[in-house]
């Protein structure tokens, strides 16, 4: 390079000018451009306009901007547009124009006014071509809107999909359910509890199908309402419990103390979400314990925590949980099954209620599902327990969790508990202490002595002590038994050695405050039925049985499901196909309800509804559909049905919706015939059910019961045998029995043997009673095991059935174990073999023959 | 003639597929039943194995991990293999055959369809 190569004073000057010329540098410019004067008219345009605009310089000077406008309208309005900023600086925003040829384009425009002259203003015009970028934006707001019509219209889809097949699903379950009360055998039932339980899993997936595509269109809506928040835990808990104790896993429910009952809010989500994550909870925990607990973590502020202790969760897996469709193990070896959608739905729910949820979690440690919401308390004063201050409680468990959990959960009673963690300490504690306790909670499942064994030696020990001088109590304390598992053979070995209480785990306070008051503040000890859970509504169906139904529905297996449903009620129904016939049997005859089905052939169930409320206003006429959306809802109310009852129909909700509409009235029973009449029972030849049925108040289970039992006493009896005294008995006891049951011609020849004693009629009360017999069963599928009399097998023998099962769960044959099983059920086991064999066959149906080797190794 | 019945290995981690096929198979076949790989393996080694049905998703090891472990042995791979899946894309049905299975039968089962493969297989 140069370096003395300079320019001199005369050059520069020149090339100054020459750059001055402002005509060469507008003309030069990249971007297009032209100069208007304040009429708006073009008085100057650069090469670059003319070719953006496709004129010539000499077509465009003289001419108004309109030109380049797409319509007088237009030019008025982009007037509107323009932004004048501090520097005078005129901005727009993108505003499509018109090329020469009348093509329509989009750009952006810049004004910097130039006042040259004081009276003349003139505009230089910049304009930028975006039309391509506009046309792209443009082409992608279209496919967004075709991707989201899309996705509405597959939202909407699958929400009519799933309506569609829960109405096939009502029939499955419904009948199932029927079926599974009738008498089966032993493999009918296995198969129809399969169907059960393989449509009830369907059920749950198309729900959650549902629910997903009603949050993606937007149509899920939170509901406010007040709820007892005990009971939605207590609720939730009942629906994972069996499975939780089908794997041993110990449940744990925690209110922190600030934590009262009422609340406000949607308790049907919150339950939802609870019933997922502790779902997800049982599925992925092998062993341990899985639990909820609850704290407030501001003012009306709660957080949830579902906790286990389970498989974990990698932190790549955490990330990707919470989207709809994906699992945490997607893959072909993938062990947990599921829709993935789940959690997608328990995060939109929590953020419907403006919360947030998230996870904390360690492969291979468990994981902490947490969420918080925003929950109104309602009267918090309720958690005041001060009643029982002062008093001195024991906690025997061998589970630390449950001490602590047992501590928050008296703390809200102002009881400061003392703890044992073996029945041996316990026992000690119980000794040592001086005023001795008012009560002790004892865990029942303890390794070593267990809570029964324990409570009956501290009883033993209370009754003999010998401190009673300095012994403050005359009593023994007394001991409320806390089990997870609420088995039958339990509660009757503690009722043996006097524990009438049972807590069933998890520990429900409000609960725990009935048992603490009934111990303190009286001397009545709880009856363990006083505190188990309200037993069915069924129950309270035959306080209706004087009212009279109208079932409007066009399927048979719907009619029959609700027929079964009612079938003990004693309430008549009468059916009606479709609106028009129920119309007209509503016209001829007296209801005290209606059930309508909506899509019916011939008339459907809005018009019907209508014709009936012309008639009556007040009849309540309850809407049967498979349509659970609120809108449908919103349909029936319209049209002036009272309520909505959703198939698949629940057995407890059609009760309770018949409780709250018809009127207690039940008239005696002698009276209802007709609605004998409604039961399904095959018919006889040799008995009269309905003459049986009635004299026993139309109670089919009593009757099917009574027979049953008349089966299986009988049908080894050799009459002509007995000795005469026996003989005198049995026929006089079968002549009752036989009447009882409906055999009318059986009764008639037993009431001829018993009056006359003569021996001579045996032979045709024979032939009598074992047509009677031989009908009950062909038409009655009898209760199996009392079909078989057990016998006795030398202990040897036993042993080596035993271990023929061993040997045939060794090498995976199902069948052969079955046939094993089989001719073990056929002798009578000593309790420790039952207890295997149970246990074997309860293995075998999972096909674990692992387990079945395990189990049997010690044989 | 033979009078023993040929002998299938079933194996699949689910519970009903099993109650089915066993209803559907065992009175003309002795049937083994495996609920993972390893045990089918296992048996496979144990056992006179005439033909084996195989589930493709099953937990720890899938079905075609197990085809595969088989066809590798010698002294197993010729017992035939037709995989039992709830899957019908191309690429699962294509990998079922590239990694050894003979044929194929798609869940739910047809009773028929079913009981149709065997008769030459086994």
């Amino acid at each position: 390079m140069n370096e003395n190569l300079t320019l001199n004073k005369d050059t520069l000057k020149r090339y100054e000018e020459l750059l001055l010329n402002e005509n060469m540098l507008f003309e030069l410019n990249v971007i297009p451009q032209i100069v208007v004067n304040k009429d708006r008219i073009i008085i100057r345009a650069n090469k670059k306009f003319s070719k953006l605009f496709g004129y010539a310089k000499e077509d465009i000077l003289g001419k108004q901007t309109i030109v380049l406008t797409p319509s007088k309208e237009k030019f008025e309005e982009y007037r509107r547009h323009f932004v004048h900023t501090k520097d005078g600086v005129i901005k727009s925003e993108e505003l499509e124009y018109k090329k020469s040829d009348g093509t329509l384009f989009w750009v952006k425009l810049e004004g910097n006014p130039i006042n040259q002259q004081e009276d003349e203003l003139f505009i230089l015009w910049s304009f930028i071509d975006v039309d391509r970028e506009v046309q792209y934006r443009q082409q992608l707001e279209i496919a967004k809107q075709k991707a989201e019509e899309a996705t509405k219209v597959k939202s909407e889809f699958l929400a009519n999909m799933s309506h569609e097949i829960r109405t096939p699903m009502n029939g499955i379950i419904g009948m199932s359910h029927l079926a599974l009360q009738t008498g089966l055998t032993q493999k009918q039932k296995h198969y129809v509890q399969k169907i059960d339980d393989s449509a009830k899993s369907l059920l749950g997936i198309i729900n959650d199908i549902l629910d997903f595509s009603k949050i993606e269109e937007g149509k899920l809506t939170i509901e406010k309402v007040e709820f007892d928040l005990f009971k939605v835990i207590d609720s939730v808990i009942n629906l994972i419990e069996f499975k939780a104790h089908e794997k041993n896993l110990e449940i744990i429910v925690s209110y922190a103390n600030n934590v009262g009952k009422n609340f406000y809010g949607d308790s049907l989500r919150i339950s939802q979400i609870l019933t997922n994550l502790l779902g997800n909870a049982v599925k992925f925990t092998q062993n341990g314990e899985i639990g909820i607990y609850i704290s407030e973590v501001d003012e009306n502020k709660f957080r949830f925590e579902v906790k286990d202790t389970g498989i974990g969760l990698t932190s790549e897996q955490q990330i990707k949980l919470f989207k709809a469709f994906s699992q945490a193990d997607g893959s072909t070896t993938r062990k947990y099954g599921g829709t993935g959608l789940g959690l997608t739905i328990s995060k939109q729910l929590v953020e419907l209620m403006d919360g947030k949820i998230w996870v904390e979690s360690k492969k291979g440690l468990g994981s902490n599902f947490i969420f918080e919401i925003e929950l109104e308390q309602r009267d918090t004063q309720q958690r005041d327990f001060t009643l029982f201050s002062g008093k001195k409680v024991l906690v025997v468990d061998d589970n630390s969790a449950w001490h602590e959990i047992l501590d928050n959960t008296l703390s809200m009673f102002d009881i400061n508990a003392e703890h044992a963690y073996n029945a041996n300490e316990a026992i000690q504690k119980t000794y040592e202490c001086e005023s001795s306790y008012d009560l002790i909670l004892m865990d029942w499942n303890m390794p070593g002595v267990d809570g029964i064994e324990a409570a009956k030696m501290i009883n033993e020990m209370c009754h003999t002590c010998t401190k009673k001088s300095i012994c403050t109590r005359e009593l023994p304390p007394s001991i409320i038994m806390v089990s997870s598992f609420r088995q039958e053979s339990i509660v009757k070995l503690a009722k043996d050695v006097g524990i009438d209480i049972f807590l069933q785990k998890p520990i429900d306070p409000s609960i725990l405050n009935d048992i603490l008051a009934r111990t303190f503040l009286s001397d009545i000890k709880l009856n363990y039925s006083n505190i188990t859970k309200q037993s069915s509504l069924k129950n309270e169906m035959s306080s209706l049985n004087a009212n009279k139904i109208l079932l409007v529905e066009d399927n048979i297996t719907n009619q029959e499901i609700i027929l079964g449903l009612l079938e003990n009620s004693g309430i008549s129904i009468e059916i009606a196909n479709n609106g028009e016939e129920a119309v007209e049997k509503f016209k001829e005859s007296r209801y005290d309800l209606i059930f309508m089905d909506l899509q019916m052939p011939v008339m459907d169930g809005y018009e019907a509804t209508k014709l009936i409320r012309d008639i009556n206003k007040d009849i309540p006429i309850i809407a049967l559909t498979a349509n659970a959306m609120k809108e449908d809802m919103q349909y029936t109310k319209k049209a002036g049905m009272n309520e909505h009852l959703n198939k698949p129909i629940e057995a407890e909700k059609l009760y309770a919706t018949l409780l709250k509409y018809l009127s207690k009235k039940a008239i005696d029973a002698k009276e209802f015939t007709h609605a004998v009449e409604t039961l399904l029972l095959p018919e006889f030849t040799t008995i009269d059910t309905k003459k049986g049925l009635k004299l026993l108040a139309g109670n089919k289970k009593l009757y099917l019961k009574i027979v049953n039992d008349f089966y299986n006493n009988y049908l080894n009896l050799e009459l002509d045998k007995l000795n005469d005294d026996e003989f005198k008995r049995t026929v006089h006891t079968l002549k009752g029995l036989s009447a009882n049951i409906g055999a009318t011609k059986l009764y008639e020849i037993t009431k001829k043997l018993d009056e006359t004693q003569d021996k001579s009629l045996i032979y045709s009360w024979q032939v009598e009673m074992k047509k009677v017999l031989d009908e009950l069963q062909s038409k009655l599928q009898l209760k199996e095991e009392n079909q078989i009399q057990k016998t006795q097998l030398p202990h040897a023998e036993i042993k080596e059935l035993f271990l023929k099962l061993k040997k045939a769960a060794r090498t995976k044959r199902s069948k052969e174990c079955k046939l094993i099983i089989d001719e073990l059920e056929q002798y009578k086991l000593s309790s420790l073999d039952k207890k295997i064999f149970e246990d074997v066959k309860k293995l075998l149906r999972k096909y674990n023959f692992k387990e079945i080797v395990e189990i049997l190794k010690e044989i | 003639m033979n009078d023993k019945k040929p002998t299938i290995l079933v194996v699949d981690d689910t519970e009903i597929n099993i109650d089915i096929l066993l209803e559907l198979l065992s009175d003309e076949y002795d049937i083994i039943v495996s609920l993972d790989g390893k045990s089918a393996i296992q048996s496979v080694k144990e056992d006179s194995i005439d033909l084996i049905l195989l589930d493709i998703m099953m937990p720890d090891m899938d079905g075609y991990e197990v085809c595969e472990i088989i066809k590798s042995d010698e002294n197993t791979r010729d017992i035939p293999i037709i995989f039992i899946t709830a899957k019908t894309d191309e690429d699962s049905i294509g990998k079922a055959y590239e990694v050894g299975g003979i044929d194929y039968v798609t869940k739910p089962f047809k009773a028929r369809e079913l009981k149709c493969p065997y008769k030459n297989a086994a």
